[in-house]
């Protein structure tokens, strides 16, 4: 078999196809093809842009999320046991400067105040008000935040008496035991054994303090001397504002609860006979007759209120010094 | 898919540039029609089963070309382009054949037909017979080179493959031909 040579294929090819002709109305039929081309171009881009917009609308549709009909509440706030009893000695929350489970139950949160809940009783040692006033060289008390109240903070109980009797601060009729362990102070309740702690940061045992129901509502306030600095006693006010829930309070306007003179300047505090706490702020320029500015502090179930100022002086040593600590024990 | 060199998109046109680009694909088409138009109508008898689709594809072939002329980026291969839309077209449309041949009815008995005429001469020529018993590759290969008288790089681009394969594929198929029309010679 000879191979067939490329130009005798070229040839065989092109007489194959020879007899083919163009048809007469090829350019015409061309042309309509163009002209029916260009007529439907813009229906079919108007159609290819309905169906990619519908898509689209069909994506965001899909994609979309449903609406949530859920009502997604937040979750309550855990309610730490209150009257837990561990087996022999239980584990201590304290919390100090408005940090950690503080709360102010019925009574409210005083400004400032570390509320500590214990809940297993270490029997400390029992501390009653001395006679004398201790050797407290610390620093004051350090200024604590107010307490927040919280809602899971367990309610006061009902008060057996108004106002509360002796050392009573649980308001169960019974003395309460008040200690100190370093710079915190304890109380052991009579009502359920349990025992609060509060940093605070001055005190030193033997502890001076002195429980005093001044708003006579069943409930006693716990007053513990915080420092001496420079012969200026200074001292803190706790309340009880829950079932085993103490709070440091803070007085408002700055106010100090102290009591001394030291220089031109003096304070000091007693309870009012109308179930208020007097603060008395004196200057003065010689150190003899001061200028005393005297704020009555009302106890509300949301800390202390001022009720009213007045001013008057008071020449020192003649006069009764108002800047003493008079409240209960305290003297 | 084949790809002929030049050709890109380009951004989109004003008003009138579009009016020029619509005139000159006008006058483009006139003048490949009347110098391409018969040669491009035999090569796609070649490479049809059908002579009587070449025409259709032809056509179909040049209307592409005219609403793609303003995408043309070098329209001195506006042959090169309408040749390869010819082959396209081609190979669709012996595919949509192939597909319509498995599910076609029972075809009525052969009939005399008087627009036969210069078609059934080709379909009668013994190259065409020996032609369409070629695989496709190879046919378009040997159309391409020694009907079109392309280069092997030119068939290679128009048939979207190397030239090693072009080489290949003329060579079975010359062979194969060689074979086939050993009476004609």
């Amino acid at each position: 078999m000879s191979a067939l040579e490329p130009g005798e294929l070229t040839r065989l090819l092109a007489e194959a196809v020879e007899p083919i002709r163009p048809s007469p109305d090829a350019y015409q039929q061309i042309r309509a093809g163009i002209d029916r081309r260009r007529r439907l171009r813009l229906p079919i881009f108007t159609l290819g842009g309905m169906v990619m917009a519908a898509l689209v609308a069909l994506a965001v549709v899909a994609i979309r999320p449903s609406p949530n009909n859920q009502t997604v509440e937040p979750a309550a706030p855990p309610v730490l046991p209150s009257t837990y009893v561990g087996p022999t000695q239980a584990g201590t929350v304290p919390s100090s400067g408005g940090s950690g489970p503080t709360g102010s139950g019925g009574r409210g949160p005083g400004q400032g105040g570390g509320t500590t809940r214990t809940y297993s009783p270490p029997r400390t040692q029992v501390t009653t008000p001395p006679a004398t006033e201790p050797p407290l060289t610390a620093t004051p008390s350090s200024p604590v935040s107010a307490t927040s109240t919280n809602a899971a903070s367990p309610p006061l109980p009902t008060p057996v008496a108004k106002p509360a009797g002796v050392n009573d601060i649980d308001g169960d009729g019974r003395p309460d035991t008040i200690g100190a362990d370093g710079t915190t102070l304890q109380v052991q309740f009579s009502r359920d054994d349990q025992v609060a702690r509060i940093p605070l940061t001055g005190i030193t045992t033997p502890l001076n303090s002195a429980v005093v129901d001044i708003d006579a509502d069943g409930f006693g306030e716990l007053f513990v001397q915080t420092g001496a600095p420079n012969g200026m006693k200074t001292y803190a006010l706790v309340r009880y504002t829950g079932l085993d829930t103490l709070t440091l309070a803070a007085l408002p306007n700055e106010l100090p609860l102290a009591a001394g003179v030291r220089g031109n300047s003096a304070y000091g505090f007693r309870c009012g006979q109308d179930h208020t706490l007097v603060i008395s702020a004196g200057t003065s320029t010689d150190g003899s007759q001061f200028s005393v500015a005297t704020t009555t502090l009302e106890f509300t179930p949301t800390g202390l209120t001022v009720q009213g100022t007045a001013s008057s002086t008071a020449h020192i040593p003649s006069d009764a010094s108002p800047f003493v600590p008079s409240c209960g024990t305290l003297s | 898919m084949t790809v002929v060199e030049g050709w890109r998109p380009v951004p989109a046109r004003s008003d009138a540039a579009r009016s020029d680009v619509a005139r000159d694909a006008d006058a483009a088409l006139t003048a490949l029609y009347s110098e391409h138009y018969r040669s491009l109508v035999r090569l796609a008898a070649l490479l049809l089963d059908d002579v009587g689709l070449c025409e259709e594809v032809v056509q179909d072939a040049y209307i592409k070309v005219h609403a793609a002329w303003g995408r043309l980026q070098d329209r001195d291969k506006a042959l090169a382009y309408l040749r390869q839309t010819v082959v396209n077209l081609a190979r669709s449309t012996l595919r949509r054949r192939l597909v319509a041949l498995k599910h076609a009815p029972k075809p009525m008995p052969d009939a005399a037909s008087a627009e036969e005429g210069a078609y059934s001469l080709v379909e009668r020529a013994a190259v065409i017979q020996a032609l369409r018993e070629l695989p496709r590759r190879q046919r378009e290969a040997v159309v391409l080179r020694y009907y079109a008288d392309m280069s092997e790089a030119d068939a290679a681009a128009v048939m979207g493959c190397s030239v090693g394969s072009v080489k290949a594929y003329t060579s079975r198929g010359l062979s194969a031909l060689s074979g086939k029309l050993e009476g004609l010679r």
